[in-house]
């Protein structure tokens, strides 16, 4: 007779794959599922005067014929000026993040839930605070850049910049 | 004789008053720990500390009780806030040692701010007792 051994098995922490990136001083996470590319700003085209409600889109970047509604990270997040240098370009919406930089992709273990102390834009800003290097990151809520009413008014606005990247790339 | 009822109060100092706050709403006094900052923008909530794998919101409120000349800060006293029916502890940056005294409640005056709970009388001086869910920016002096 044969003895059937289960295999021990080992105990991990229920790992969430996150983007570390910066704004200024600040690090943050999001999700990785979020984040369909990161970029350059090469491609970023100006959007021109946007009104003030959306004082955070200034620029649009084409990718596979979709128009992404470009987020100033320092703006959403109240972060004076910095030097930026990626986009992170999100789903599903048409939304990207330009941020100064890309730290690295890690796993946290855990998402803590954000004090009710903190009464701000913060709580939509955030899905929680997470551990990373014994240093506290909040995780971005990538759904709260733009709402749907915020890109389709966006969209109504400036009808006229179709896919100006990519048409001028495959013309050439 | 009939003695007036006394409860203990945790008094603290920011630059040249002291404050107090209920005993049974303070649960720690610590040392100047590392501050996480992040945006948000909460008035006075500057950042957060962790203790033991808690993450504990600093309240600082000294902004609102010692003016703009508020001296550097040298402990956290760790008290618990009411969010509705749930506690939340709340480390407040306080400048110096701190100090237990027991006393009686004095009734608070007309013309004290609204988050001054009532008044501690002792020996050489007269402290707030501070009602933290009524400390508002507002409030700066």
């Amino acid at each position: 007779m044969r003895l059937l051994r289960h295999k021990r098995r080992v105990q991990r922490p229920l790992g969430y794959a996150v983007i570390l990136f910066t704004i200024g001083d600040n690090t943050f996470a999001i999700g990785a599922a979020a984040v369909n590319e990161i970029q350059s700003l090469q491609e970023l085209q100006p959007v021109g005067v946007t009104p003030r409600q959306f004082g955070k889109v200034r620029h649009t970047l084409t990718r596979d014929g979709r128009r992404y509604w470009v987020v100033d990270g320092n703006v959403h997040f109240g972060v004076m000026p910095t030097h930026s240098t990626r986009v992170l370009l999100l789903g599903p919406s048409p939304v990207a993040l330009k941020v100064d930089g890309i730290v690295r992709m890690t796993e946290i273990g855990k998402v803590l839930p954000l004090p009710q102390a903190f009464q701000g834009d913060e709580r939509n800003w955030y899905l929680g605070l997470a551990l990373v290097d014994d240093t506290v990151v909040p995780l971005v809520n990538p759904e709260v850049f733009l709402s749907h009413y915020d890109l389709t008014s966006l969209e109504q606005s400036f009808p006229a910049a179709i896919a100006t990247s990519d048409a001028a790339r495959i013309t050439a | 004789m009939n003695v007036a009822p006394t409860s203990s109060f945790v008094l603290f100092p920011l630059g040249k008053k002291r404050f107090a706050l209920p005993a049974e709403r303070v649960t720690e006094l610590a040392r100047m720990d590392t501050l996480h900052e992040f945006p948000s923008n909460t008035p006075l909530v500057n950042g957060v500390l962790v203790r033991r794998g808690e993450v504990v919101p600093v309240y600082d409120v000294a902004q609102v009780l010692a003016g703009q000349d508020a001296p550097t800060r040298k402990f956290y006293l760790i008290a618990k806030r009411q969010f509705g029916n749930a506690d939340e502890r709340t480390a407040i940056p306080v400048s110096g040692d701190c100090e237990l005294a027991n006393a009686e409640l004095l009734p608070r005056t007309g013309d004290l701010a609204p988050y001054v709970q009532g008044l501690l009388s002792l020996p050489d001086e007269i402290v707030e007792v501070i009602d933290l869910e009524k400390l508002t920016p507002e409030e700066a002096r």
